[in-house]
């Protein structure tokens, strides 16, 4: 009786550990498979963590816009009538289109998220054959 | 004589007041007008009822040109306000005027005043030259053209409505300060300049529900959206029909500091102060009443009727004393809550430096929640409550023990040192805890920041009691173990011998040595003979192994621990002395500084604490000011009234020293309502961000129970000045109570004791008159 209980205590903390850092991974990988789409995270300042993003033509594109930054982003690609939309931090939301042209096109932050860098948050989205 | 004189006197005011050629129009009904603009439409002052009207007088003069460039500052800024702007051209017609207008390219149109009769009607020969009618259309000003200050200051004594153009970025609002009447209708217009803000009204519960677009457009915030980006205009109207000081709080994650992005809105007159200073004097008063009525007064009874020998056992109630007794208690609270510390560290890891701490379940959690929590109902209620379950020592105290839940009658393993004497009193931890606040700019809003912290603690436990014995780190290193300790002093619960006389011929003591089935004091307290709660961390091994069910878990009265007569042990260690006095007093300076800092409306002392810059001028000030205050200014201060104490007196013997160490215990229930106080600040506010955050703990995009969206409401904050109040009063009351019985303890005859009173009792009516100024004016 009283093993027992140490044996529970022990395992109790070990489940605490493991468990958590193991359920919370699981978890996060099993929706990251269902989402199906391309992390791309707002970063300080006025940062994409992608420079670049790869889409194939005529196929539907997912791309997930994070802000992990403390002010408001926007997102927007203009070119591919992608409209304009804000993300706050702490949130995120994916954006859906079928590119049917190839070719290079720009994404970029909509919001002014500082006052010398926002200008410049940009990135190339390529759209392959 | 005399004709001369008097006639010099006038000419002399004519020449004076110069341009007040014109006052006399002034406060006279303006005349009405008809004006046709470069568009060939018409206006006339009598259709524009009750909007106040400026209007621009201008020529082709050089001057002229140079004020209608400048007055599209006034257009934008009353744009989405009732105030009327007309620009008239003198001596143009309509088609001249327009051609004017491109030439100067005016974003707003002309009028055309041909043959000048509007400005003739308003007696004006000079120009330019601004009129301003008020909402009736009395003339209020009439005079040369201004600088556009001090016509907004104008406009702001005449108009209605009260325009006031708030500029934000972070993390302060310009004006930090807004004064309005009451009765005003205020339009706020929010001007973010540098990142997306908003803008919140405590008490009025406004958020921003329209705002001017990029092109001027007057737009609907959708959903009370409250995210207003650089390039438009929030605009927020309302009529100021409550008095008092209201926190305005940016709705918008802005940055790290957001949640401390605030500015004052003070609606006159602030009648709540003056109540509250009322209040706190009738408080005062009836102290004083009870302190002098008989003398000899009743010395052992708390308000006159509550006996401090009050005592309500609650181990008398068998389950209850089951659970004390069974070794899973508080072993599985302490597991829960180490399980929870598992997700909080996991969360500030994920969080990492820069994302923002209000969508991290860690931050919330630790920062908002539990601290609110202690400061609001753990420490008052029960003191220690959270060093009992605790998970911090958990990790160490098993590997001392061998063993989590069961008992092993050996020597403790690790290096087992003696917690030094020296270090036995409340002074390392005055030290390490003030430290740890330098960095509260840092660790309450970067989660990577408070893993540092936080692992830095948790680390320093497992080594300690690595190294040291028992719950060294407990008692000399934890951030958090020095207020507690102070402070459980005044709480409503303890841990006490039933009958000592059974202690007397028990041997040995197992609850300080341990037995089969439990461990000696952890705290290295001695159970059977422990009067105070400063150092009993409630871990309840003492109700193991006591053989004879002598210990007992007591309701008290509040702050009984304070008349506890002086045991050896205090003096051995140095405690009962000058560190419980500092940790008193730099509990109040901190409580002061991180009001100022958090809550206040100034900008500039939260980049210094936040470090923007690091030397003079930024974070090396904030330190110095913060050392300045909490050990030198706040106990000078005191030290002072203490001397004064002493001389009023009259008594020589008495040291001054233990004046000071005496009364200081009155700075217990004072800090411990107005941490409370501080906390409900906290917890009102920002509370609803719980709710978000235990759906989505990473700000990964989870939504475990659905909550995840849910959008930041400030709670019941038209309340919290009310219970901000009535917190401090019911702590001022008790600090005067048992002032009083300090002070008849400290002198030598009821007379000194009385005399020796008045000082100490106005020091804290005036402190706390302060106080409440910070929550309220």
């Amino acid at each position: 009786m009283r093993k027992a209980n140490e044996i529970i205590a022990v395992s109790l903390i070990f489940l605490s550990i493991a468990g958590i850092i193991g359920a919370v991974f699981f978890y996060e990988s099993v929706r990251a498979k269902k989402r199906q789409a391309i992390d791309l995270e707002a970063r300080p300042i006025s940062t994409w963590s992608k420079k670049e993003i790869r889409v194939k033509k005529g196929q539907l594109a997912r791309i997930r816009v994070i802000n992990k930054d403390t002010v408001t982003h926007g997102f927007a690609i203009p070119e591919l009538d992608v409209k304009e939309r804000a993300i706050h931090p702490g949130k995120n939301e994916i954006v859906e289109f079928t590119p049917q042209e190839a070719g290079e096109y720009t994404y970029k932050c909509v919001v002014q998220c500082s006052r010398d860098k926002h200008v410049f948050m940009k990135g190339k989205l390529i759209v392959e054959e | 004589m005399m004709r001369k004189i008097v006639s010099f006197i006038i000419l002399g005011l004519a020449i004076l007041s110069g341009s007040n050629v014109y006052a006399l129009s002034v406060s006279r009904p303006s005349p009405d007008f008809s004006l046709i603009d470069t568009e060939n439409n018409e206006v006339r002052l009598s259709e524009l009822k009750d909007a106040p009207v400026l209007l621009l007088f201008a020529d082709e003069s050089e001057a002229s040109r140079k004020r209608l460039s400048e007055i599209a500052g006034i257009y934008d800024y009353y744009s989405g306000s009732e105030l009327k702007i007309f620009s008239l051209v003198i001596g143009k017609n309509p088609e001249e005027a327009a051609k004017y207008q491109q030439e100067l390219s005016l974003s707003f149109a002309l009028f055309a005043d041909p043959r000048g009769e509007t400005a003739k009607a308003y007696g004006l020969k000079e120009f330019p030259a601004i009129v301003i009618l008020d909402n009736k259309h009395i003339v209020r000003y009439a005079q040369d053209y201004a600088a556009e200050e001090i016509l907004r200051r104008e406009l702001f004594k005449w108009m209605k409505e009260k325009v006031v153009v708030v500029s934000a970025r972070k993390f302060e609002y310009e004006p930090n300060i807004i004064k309005v009447n009451k009765g005003d209708t205020v339009v706020l217009k929010l001007l973010p300049e540098d990142v997306t803000h908003g803008i919140f009204v405590d008490g009025y519960g406004l958020y921003v529900k329209q705002y001017l677009d990029r092109d001027g457009n007057i737009m609907d915030a959708e959903k009370a959206d409250s995210h207003i980006k650089p390039g438009e205009v929030g605009l927020l109207r309302f009529v100021a029909n409550k008095s008092g000081r209201f926190s305005l709080r940016c709705a918008s994650t802005c940055g790290p500091f957001h949640p401390y992005m605030i500015g004052h809105l003070i609606v006159e007159s602030n009648w709540r102060y003056y109540g509250a200073i009322l209040l706190v004097l009738i408080v005062g008063l009836g102290s004083l009443w009870l302190a002098f009525k008989r003398k000899g007064g009743p010395p052992n009874k708390l308000f006159g009727i509550i006996p401090l020998n009050f005592r309500f056992e609650l181990t008398k109630f068998k389950p209850v004393r089951a659970l004390f007794k069974n070794r899973w208690f508080p072993l599985i609270g302490i597991i829960i809550n180490f399980a929870i510390f598992v997700i909080i560290l996991l969360a500030f890891f994920v969080g990492g430096f820069y994302t923002a701490g209000n969508y991290n379940f860690g931050i919330m959690v630790v920062w908002i929640l539990w601290y609110s929590m202690l400061m609001m109902f753990m420490v008052p209620l029960v003191g220690r409550l959270w060093c009992m379950v605790c998970p911090f020592p958990l990790i160490g105290e098993w590997f001392q023990r061998g063993r989590l839940v069961n008992v092993v009658r050996q020597k403790l393993r690790g290096l087992n040192k003696r917690c030094p004497n020296k270090w036995k009193n409340l002074w390392p931890l005055v030290i390490l805890f003030f430290i740890s606040t330098w960095f509260s700019g840092f660790f309450t809003v970067r989660p990577m920041a408070s893993f540092i912290f936080i692992g830095l603690v948790v680390l320093t436990a497992v080594i300690t009691m690595l190294i040291f014995e028992k719950r060294t780190f407990c008692i000399v290193v934890c951030p958090v173990s020095g207020f507690q300790g102070l402070y459980a002093n005044f709480s409503a619960f303890e841990v006490r011998v039933k009958d000592p006389r059974i202690c007397a011929k028990h041997i040995p003591k197992t609850c300080a040595v341990g037995n089969e089935k439990g461990y000696g004091c952890p705290w290295m307290e001695l159970p059977f003979d422990m009067n105070r709660n400063t150092y009993c961390g409630l871990c309840l091994e003492c109700f193991k192994t006591c053989p004879y069910d002598n210990m007992a878990f007591n309701l008290r009265t509040p702050g009984a621990d304070f008349m506890a007569e002086r045991r050896r042990t205090d003096d051995i260690y140095h405690r009962r002395g000058t560190d419980e006095a500092f940790k008193a007093l730099t509990m109040l300076g901190i409580f002061f500084s991180f009001f100022i800092t958090f809550q206040g409306p100034y900008g500039n002392i939260k980049d210094m604490l936040r470090a923007k810059t690091w030397g003079w001028g930024g974070f090396l000030s904030y330190v110095l000011e913060a050392t300045l205050v909490d050990f030198l200014i706040i106990p000078a201060t005191f030290l002072l009234f203490a001397f004064l104490s002493k001389a009023a007196s009259r008594n020589k013997e008495v040291k001054l020293r233990d004046v000071f160490v005496n009364f200081s215990y009155c700075l217990v229930p004072l800090g411990v309502a107005l941490w409370a106080a501080f906390s409900l600040g906290i917890i009102l506010p920002n509370g609803s961000y719980l709710i978000g955050v235990i759906s989505d703990p990473f700000a990964w995009g989870w939504n475990l129970f659905g909550t995840r969206d849910f959008p930041w409401t400030p709670f019941l904050t038209q309340l919290m000045p009310y219970l901000q109040t009535g917190v401090v009063l019911i702590g001022l009351a008790f600090a005067l109570d048992y002032g009083f019985k300090f002070s008849r303890r400290t002198y030598a005859t009821d007379d000194e004791a009385r005399r020796g009173w008045v000082p100490m009792f106005c020091y804290l009516i005036l402190f706390t008159i302060g106080c409440l100024g910070l929550f309220l004016l």
